[in-house]
């Protein structure tokens, strides 16, 4: 069984001019150990799916429908007291700006021992004790005095670790990342990416990784799903997305990024913007941007194909191969 | 830490300087001769000038500049015209009825207002939050004199519960309590509804939640500690406005303080008592800026450590 199974996730937000389709319908599964990398444009729902996962969805949003099981228990059937005693024990969440993630008015070792704190009576010796472990684990030096600092005494990446060695504190079985390096130097981007995949090595939890960036894909993930407007238009294995992408959004996406291979004189960009989420195309959600665009793309919505092995694909370019093969 | 106090309390001497140096000369350019006033309107110009030699009002206005600033330096604020005696004396026997009344509003706009900003912004756009956006924009409009003899109607004179003026007991606090702190209150509730609004959609607070906080710590640890900071300012400044600004209030229930003796000193030109009083006004001002901004700088590290 796996440790994660979301199935048609819906999550919509109800605001003053009309019903935001954020997540329609996303159902993906991560096992134990396994580090799966969900990309996709800025609105493509990707971060409103993770704080889903964590029932974190402000107001107006509500999920709307489908199901989450998460260690073989149902997310959305839990009420709140059993949701909380999840979070921070089971799953955990870093999240984009390490800056402003962190209370500013709260020493830093405070709010490390808070995570375990929250969830287990243990004598302030211990915590203490259990925080200068967590931060000698996740790369501060010193932490025996740094503890007592305050964030804005931390760069971003130092920051970013101690966020990892908050949501690692009681070995949860699933951390969630959403855009874990955006914010930080490209140099330090590639330690917490290292320390990321070190830590699911050692401590066999899963990481869901959100991302936009291609490249942190490639670095560190197992498996991913390309999130296009609230829903997947593509799921593969990592090496095979990046040889064989078949998606037409997917290939515009990996267009985009240079090779040091050959030399082009011009990137290849998807052409137009992302709708807004309130206006989805009908049909296929991707119809009014697809190089390859057929009529049939406006009309209905091309439902997930199998199309290798552990490879699925939204897209209706796939639909006779399918039938042909099987 | 202690450089910044030092810093802060240095800042404060320019100030007041000026605010003596102002006073002094604006007061020599409006109208109305203390010496007349004294001497009465019937008496001969001959004891008019008698009393404007011995109030020393007939030197050159820089001397008597020069020998304000001197008694100044020496904590002598000099003699009250009207009543010939020490400024300072009139000014200390009074200071104590201001400054408990003060303390008392302050406490009640501080306790009241962060109460109902709170409600306000958990009931964001509910009926609790209108409710208590009404009472705000009451009691920031309501003028002060009118709420005071309405409750003195009231309670006074209707129900006979609480005295109507004068000062003594704790029952002739309770009025101009009420009074003084109406606008702060409405004040403070906006402040800390914005603030505890601001507060709530940090991403701090997101991060407590994801590692499973408790709910009620979320709201008064990682929420409401960090709203109230702004509010300290506010109330910080309220107070110092209470501590000179309670003209109205003290008039209205006849409270025996020094927005009452200003009225008074002003009315009888008594030039040496009203830059006493509006140097003890400005003084407090600068004084209680500087106790919040040491309070501040001990909630928020990132002040401290600058």
């Amino acid at each position: 069984m796996p440790l994660l199974e979301v199935d048609g996730l819906k999550t919509h937000f109800f605001g003053k001019g009309g019903v935001t389709k954020a997540v329609d319908g996303v159902s993906f599964t991560l096992d134990r150990g396994e580090i799966l990398g969900i990309v996709g444009e800025s609105g493509s729902g990707k971060s409103v799916t993770s704080l889903s996962i964590m029932r974190l969805v402000d107001h107006p949003g509500r999920v709307v429908g489908g199901t989450m099981r998460f260690e073989g228990r149902d997310l959305l059937t839990l009420n709140r007291e059993e949701m909380r005693q999840l979070r921070g024990r089971r799953m955990s969440m870093i999240f984009q700006e390490p800056g402003t993630s962190m209370n500013p008015v709260l020493t830093v070792g405070f709010q490390i021992g808070e995570a375990i704190r929250s969830h287990e009576r243990v004598p302030a010796e211990e915590v203490r004790r259990r925080t200068i472990e967590l931060m000698d684990m996740v790369g501060i030096p010193d932490a025996k005095q740094r503890l007592r600092q305050y964030p804005h005494q931390f760069s971003g990446g130092m920051l970013q670790r101690l966020m990892i060695a908050m949501g690692l504190a009681l070995s949860p079985s699933l951390l969630i990342a959403d855009e874990p390096v955006t914010a930080l130097d490209v140099t330090i981007q590639a330690q917490i990416l290292d320390l990321l995949k070190q830590l699911r090595d050692t401590t066999d939890a899963a990481v869901l990784l959100i991302t936009h960036d291609m490249g942190v894909v490639a670095e560190t993930c197992d498996r991913v799903v390309v999130m296009y407007l609230g829903a997947i238009v593509e799921e593969a294995p990592v090496t095979e997305l990046f040889d064989n992408p078949k998606h037409p959004y997917t290939q515009g996406l990996l267009g985009s990024i240079p090779s040091i291979e050959e030399k082009v004189d011009w990137l290849q960009a998807i052409p137009g913007t992302i709708p807004n989420p309130t206006d989805i195309p009908s049909g296929c959600r991707f119809s009014n941007r697809c190089p390859k665009v057929m009529d049939v793309c406006h009309k209905i919505d091309p439902a997930l194909l199998t199309v290798g092995e552990e490879h699925r694909v939204a897209c209706h370019l796939y639909e006779e191969q399918e039938s042909r093969d099987g | 830490m202690l450089r910044y106090i030092i810093k802060r309390i240095l800042i404060g001497i320019p100030i007041l300087f000026l605010v003596i140096t102002t006073v002094f000369f604006a007061f020599r350019l409006i109208p109305g001769d203390a010496a007349r006033i004294l001497a009465g309107d019937e008496a001969p110009i001959e004891r008019v000038e008698q009393i404007r030699t011995e109030l020393g009002l007939d030197r050159p206005v820089l001397v008597q500049y020069g020998a304000y600033l001197a008694g100044i330096a020496r904590g002598d604020l000099g003699v009250s015209f009207s009543s010939r005696r020490p400024v300072a004396v009139e000014i200390g026997t009074r200071f104590g009825n201001t400054f408990s009344l003060a303390l008392a509003a302050i406490g009640l706009a501080t306790l009241v207002g962060i109460v109902l900003g709170v409600i306000s912004a958990l009931f964001r756009g509910k009926l609790a939050d209108h409710v208590v956006t009404v009472i705000a924009l009451l009691g920031i409009s309501v003028p002060v004199f009118w709420l005071g003899l309405l409750m003195m109607q009231l309670f006074s004179v209707e129900l006979g519960w609480l005295p109507a003026a004068g000062h003594g007991t704790w029952r002739h606090f309770i009025m101009p309590t009420i009074t003084l702190s109406v606008f702060s209150i409405a004040f403070i509730t906006r402040m800390t509804r914005s603030s505890l609004l601001e507060t709530i959609a940090q991403d701090y607070v997101r991060t407590a939640r994801a590692k499973g906080v408790r709910e009620r710590l979320v709201l008064l640890l990682h929420s409401l500690r960090n709203a109230l900071l702004p509010v300290t300012i506010v109330v910080g400044l309220r107070f110092g406005y209470m501590v000179g600004g309670a003209v109205i209030t003290e008039e209205v229930f006849a409270w025996p303080g020094l927005g009452r003796l200003l009225i008074l000193a002003v009315g009888q030109r008594d030039i040496p008592l009203v830059q006493g009083l509006l140097l003890v006004f400005a003084t407090s001002f600068v004084v209680v800026n500087l106790l919040v901004d040491v309070l501040y700088a001990f909630l928020d590290p990132r002040i401290r450590h600058r």
